[in-house]
């Protein structure tokens, strides 16, 4: 089963607004009661600068420019809880704009080299290219759904390539995309409202994915 | 060369093994186990102990992050409280449609979260196997909600759960 060769699964929320990088600080976390005193003593601090923020905690890494905010985790327990952290982090600031939303899962699959070799055949006939280059292999595809065709505006993109993190694997790479409208500011907390509408139908999404792959990969 | 390739013939020509060192020194080792790494190869040319070059190639080839694989989640609710117990509903997050009633001990919560033990509260457990450079363990984790929510928020919430209350049917 493709579904138990799940050998990492990093979640990352990445919204597009205004931020003041400085203020987000692993102390201001706990202060607010967001994160455990002790997460934030010990919250490795790569940096802090006014344009630029990068701290990681023991379950999950935050990155904030002036454009960007993004956390993420390797570590499934705490999806949610990076949910959670994001969406109150901006109920404090609540005067941030925010215009767009990635959730992004990526699935390292870890597989041996036939396994690859087969799921690129499903993807693209290498035979097609083979009097051209010798030994075809895939680098990158993807896949988009552009505009999205749900109630959202935004878009839907997957990726799949080899698995930088795993000595031989894939990692296949759900972008599910959500802009607010053109009419909404991106201050009333729109993109949160969602964020917590689409939370579990994302996850169902990006499950589908591979159940997809997994079909494919039995009738071929 | 690649590690995978190694055999235990290589162990008698000296050359090999210090290609080996060159190959693995020069490859993205991570500058915490340098100095590891070197005790550990000269312990290899030494002994011709291929169980240290093993420990080094594994360290070496695990991914360079930490993680949780094959993880089922729960969502729980407290309860009830006891002396050093307490009881929640759990929902599955893994397999969502069940729901069921787990018993905790009070000692299993962080110092920190213990002061938001109380009974609704929210908490997420988790059961999996942390993978740390190589290394896989069993956990279990059980970690608190921590949500701020707005006063209007709290406020619509209450008026939601007080009009339930007014509707419900009890014959």
């Amino acid at each position: 089963m493709l579904v138990d060769k799940v050998e990492i699964y990093t979640l990352s929320l990445v919204f597009i607004g205004d931020f003041n990088p400085v203020i987000l600080q692993p102390f201001w976390l706990a202060n607010k009661k967001l994160i455990r005193e002790q997460e934030a003593e010990s919250a490795k601090i790569e940096i802090i600068h006014n344009d630029i923020v990068k701290f990681s905690l023991d379950w999950a890494e935050i990155q904030i420019s002036n454009s960007r905010f993004e956390i993420k985790s390797s570590k499934e327990p705490y999806f949610e809880a990076i949910k959670d952290l994001a969406i109150s982090i901006f109920r404090h600031l609540k005067e941030t704009p925010i215009r767009q939303l990635g959730i992004n899962h990526l699935k390292h699959f870890n597989l041996n080299e036939d396994e690859i070799l087969k799921l690129e055949r499903i993807l693209t006939p290498m035979n097609n290219w083979s009097s051209l280059i010798r030994h075809p292999k895939l680098a990158r595809i993807e896949i988009v759904e552009a505009p999205r065709e749900d109630e959202f505006k935004g878009n839907k993109r997957l990726a799949i390539q080899r698995s930088d993190q795993l000595s031989s694997g894939i990692l296949i790479n759900l972008n599910d995309h959500y802009t607010v409208k053109e009419s909404e500011s991106g201050r009333d907390g729109e993109i949160f409202r969602i964020l917590a509408s689409v939370w579990e139908s994302s996850k169902f999404l990006s499950n589908e994915i591979t159940n997809n792959f997994e079909t494919m990969y039995k009738l071929s | 060369m690649t590690t995978t390739e190694l055999k235990k013939s290589d162990l008698s020509n000296s050359e090999s093994l210090e290609n080996i060192s060159s190959y693995l020194k020069h490859t993205n080792i991570q500058n915490n186990f340098e100095q590891k790494f070197e005790s550990s190869m000269s312990n290899v040319i030494q002994n011709k102990d291929l169980s240290n070059l093993i420990e080094m190639a594994r360290l070496k080839y695990a991914p360079n992050v930490s993680y949780f694989k094959k993880t089922q989640k729960w969502l729980g609710h407290v309860t009830e409280i006891k002396s050093d117990e307490f009881i929640a509903e759990l929902k599955d997050l893994t397999n969502p449609g069940t729901i069921e009633i787990g018993e905790f001990e009070i000692n299993e919560i962080s110092a920190e979260d213990k002061e938001l033990l109380t009974i609704g509260s929210a908490f997420y457990w988790s059961v999996g196997y942390a993978v740390e450079k190589g290394q896989v363990k069993k956990e279990s984790i059980i970690r608190f909600q921590r949500i701020y929510w707005e006063q209007d928020e709290l406020d619509s919430a209450f008026d939601r759960a007080r009009i339930l209350e007014e509707n419900l049917n009890w014959d």
